[in-house]
């Protein structure tokens, strides 16, 4: 008794002792640097939009469709097959059960409905739901005529893809390319349009005359594109919207189409004076054409940086072909390009952050990136013949074609494909018949 | 006897005190503290707080979709390709949808959240096991290797880049804990914490700047290694910034996914608060 009451004393006195002397003890924490994650697509649930008539159903089945293929399609996201769904679409309409869609590792959750209005409307509601967090992410409705679903599907994508990557979405944009058929030397070329998707495909002329080059004017539904009238390029300025096609001039000498200034009021181009090229510009509305450079060498190719201070163009000043950015009043000329071999077409990235580029290297042709200073140069593809780079809206992703050398017959195929700026997710985007010199549209207004 | 009595009226009320004040630091008992609620995870079940916003946000869509097929054959060869009529259809238009079958729950990063509320939060294990979730879908080999060690492709110098980079175990590159725990079993903790995240860290390389996209979060555990709270401490730049908004929502989404945390419950007070910091520029090659 004694001498437990003693050791209890102690003890006592101690932890009193202790706790008086190093006062409140300060909470611990434990700091966690996390450095090493892995890039993989984020899986999400993509539930068919839910429809009381069989009508709305189906095109709630297509809504989905169309959002889960423009995501998948960005190499971002991996829709999860509907066939591990737990919870149906109609419990789903009163609220998700998260437990049913962590089970299936969904990281986001997309469900919709689609209901006819009494007017003849089509509204499509959707929701993005964090599945881990529990959070409805966004909420959207959209009234359109029920033959535009397609379009509103890609809003919609695109509403889903910019909450999730904090990018803006590119879904809602159209390419316009070169549409070629027939055999080398006397090969038809057109313009066709397609969907983003390539959907919605159509041919713009008729094939009587070779165009070229086609450029999408940043702002709005409008490009330029270059044709021959006999042996003289001439540049046309064609609104999709209207129709309306005017000719912007006759250029000798000129290989590539003007590329829009990024307020769309001006095109910058390259001509031939005195029979050496130099870069111009042209006002839109008083034709307006002014010199930025005057060089000895070759300079072509120009393309605008997206705040419009600064020109990307490639040029022969240094001995080789080699990139170069310079000031938009011509000056402050620098060379970004050291690498071996030739370079060409430089397109600014929308985004700002990069200029993409085609690269002869020891006969193979690479289309690559790298910062407006010319550092972190990367080649993203390669091929015998890979050339006419362009970029998405939000500077994510590249469109240009890839060409293989003649078979025996002295057949090329050319086709359209797309790849992610990480150089990963290289995809082709099919086209009716052979395809070469794609051009990227802004978001459709 | 009197004296026996007295002492041992002390003794009960020290006695009482420690356990109301907490033992010494270097037992490290949890402080009982009054249970402040921290909220998270399974709000569904909570109070809806409606939030309706309808913001009707007409967003006047033009729809320029072209109508007729130009017939080609017509086009005459003085460059007139048939004119694409805008289609007459009615742009869609854009209604900001309220939330409304499940009303959204309260998001933990609005949260005006003290820090101190949640350090202060009682660590009685949670009864209910609600997020022990499995996470099936682990990180595949296959392709994968080629990506984790070239995050930012370049066809030019592929073997170089698998060459240079083997894929190398996840380092963990800081282990700072005040106070209780020793340094090497600071760095075990952390060692085993960046060993399984990195397993659920998905990360977006593409993005703007997305080497100095850095977030961090404030984590508060569960004894059975559950997460607790998460907050994601910059809420500002949360606001501000949508690349950090999602980057941070990421962030939050693999701690989550990542739950439960194989953490030794006897050192259970040394891991119940956690600050993450991500930092993916290493894995750009610093």
């Amino acid at each position: 008794m004694n001498n437990s009451a003693t050791s209890f004393v102690s003890a006592v006195a101690l932890a009193l002792a202790v706790a008086l002397g190093s006062g409140v003890p300060a909470r611990a924490e434990l700091n966690v640097d996390i450095t090493q994650g892995f890039v993989e697509p984020l899986p999400v649930a993509i539930t068919d939009f839910y429809a009381e008539t069989l009508e709305e159903s189906k095109t709630g089945k297509d809504l989905a469709g169309v959002i889960s293929a423009d995501l998948e399609r960005s190499g971002l996201f991996r829709p999860i097959d509907h066939g591990a769904f737990i919870q149906d679409a109609a419990s789903l309409r009163k609220g998700p059960r998260f437990s049913d869609w962590r089970l299936i590792n969904a990281q986001a959750l997309i469900q919709g409905s689609v209901e006819m209005q009494p007017d003849g409307r089509l509204r499509v509601n959707f929701r993005l739901w964090d599945v881990f967090a529990e959070q409805q992410m966004t909420g959207l409705a959209y009234f359109t005529t029920p033959s535009n679903w397609r379009r509103v599907a890609h809003i919609v994508a695109d509403v889903i893809y910019k909450r999730l990557t904090g990018e803006d979405g590119y879904f809602d944009t159209r390419l316009v390319y070169v549409a070629e058929s027939g055999p080398q030397n006397r090969r038809v070329k057109r313009l066709g349009i397609m969907d983003q998707d390539g959907e919605n495909h159509r041919f713009l002329t008729a094939g009587n005359e070779l165009v070229l080059t086609p450029r999408f004017s940043p702002t709005t539904q409008e490009i330029t594109y270059l044709s021959y009238i006999g042996e003289i390029p001439r540049v046309y300025l064609f609104n999709l919207n209207t129709g309306q096609q005017e000719v912007l001039g006759d250029f000798p000498g000129m290989t590539f189409a003007p590329r829009f200034s990024p307020d769309g009021n001006k095109v910058i181009m390259s001509l031939a004076d005195d029979g050496n090229s130099e870069i111009f510009t042209m006002d839109l509305r008083t034709r307006g054409v002014k010199r930025l450079t005057s060089h000895p060498a070759i300079d072509t190719s120009p393309s605008y940086s997206p705040d419009g201070r600064r020109i990307a163009f490639n040029s022969d000043r240094g001995g080789s072909q080699q990139l170069y950015v310079m000031d938009s009043d011509g000056g402050n000329v620098r060379r970004i390009s050291f690498n071996q071999g030739r370079y060409a077409t430089p397109v600014w990235s929308p985004r700002g952050d990069l200029v993409a580029f085609t690269r002869m290297s020891n006969g193979e042709f690479y289309i690559g990136v790298m910062r407006p200073d010319g550092s972190g140069e990367r080649m993203l593809t390669k091929g015998f013949l890979v050339e006419g780079p362009t970029w998405a809206p939000n500077g994510r992703v590249l469109s240009y074609f890839r060409q293989t050398p003649a078979d025996s017959r002295g057949r090329v195929t050319s086709k359209v494909y797309t790849i992610d700026l990480t150089g990963f997710n290289e995809r082709e985007l099919a086209t009716p018949i052979d395809a070469s010199d794609p051009a990227w549209s802004p978001l459709i207004p | 006897m009197g004296k026996g009595v007295l002492l041992s009226g002390a003794l009960h009320v020290a006695a009482i005190l420690v356990l109301v004040i907490g033992l010494p630091s270097f037992v490290s008992v949890p402080e009982v503290a009054p249970p402040i609620p921290v909220e998270l995870v399974e709000l569904d079940e909570q109070a809806p707080k409606p939030s309706p916003k309808p913001k009707p946000k007409p967003e006047p869509e033009k729809q320029p979709e072209p109508e007729p097929e130009p017939q080609q054959a017509e086009v005459p060869p003085a460059p007139k390709p048939e004119p694409i009529a805008p289609e007459p259809e009615p742009e869609p238009e854009q209604v900001v949808l309220p939330p409304e079958p499940e009303p959204e729950p309260p998001k933990p990063e609005a949260e005006p959240e003290k820090e101190k509320e949640l350090a202060e939060a009682p660590p009685k294990p949670r009864t209910k096991p609600q997020l022990k979730i499995p996470v099936p879908d682990q990180p595949q080999e296959p392709e994968k290797k080629d990506r984790l060690t070239s995050i930012l492709r370049n066809v030019e110098k592929l073997k170089e880049q698998q060459a240079a980079r083997p894929a190398e175990e996840p380092e963990p590159s800081g282990a700072q804990v005040r106070p209780q725990a020793s340094p090497l079993e600071q760095r075990e903790l952390v060692r085993i914490v960046t060993q399984h995240m990195s397993r659920c860290w998905r990360i977006e390389p593409g993005a703007r700047d997305a080497q100095s996209l850095v977030v961090g979060i404030k984590v508060l555990m569960n004894r059975d290694g559950s997460v607790r709270a998460v907050k994601i401490t910059d809420t500002s730049r949360m606001a501000a910034d949508a690349f950090y908004r999602s980057a941070a929502e990421n962030a939050r989404r693999a701690i989550l996914s990542c739950q439960p945390f194989p953490l030794p419950i006897k050192r259970y007070e040394v891991w119940q608060e956690m600050r993450f910091t991500f930092n993916p520029s290493e894995m750009f090659g610093g």
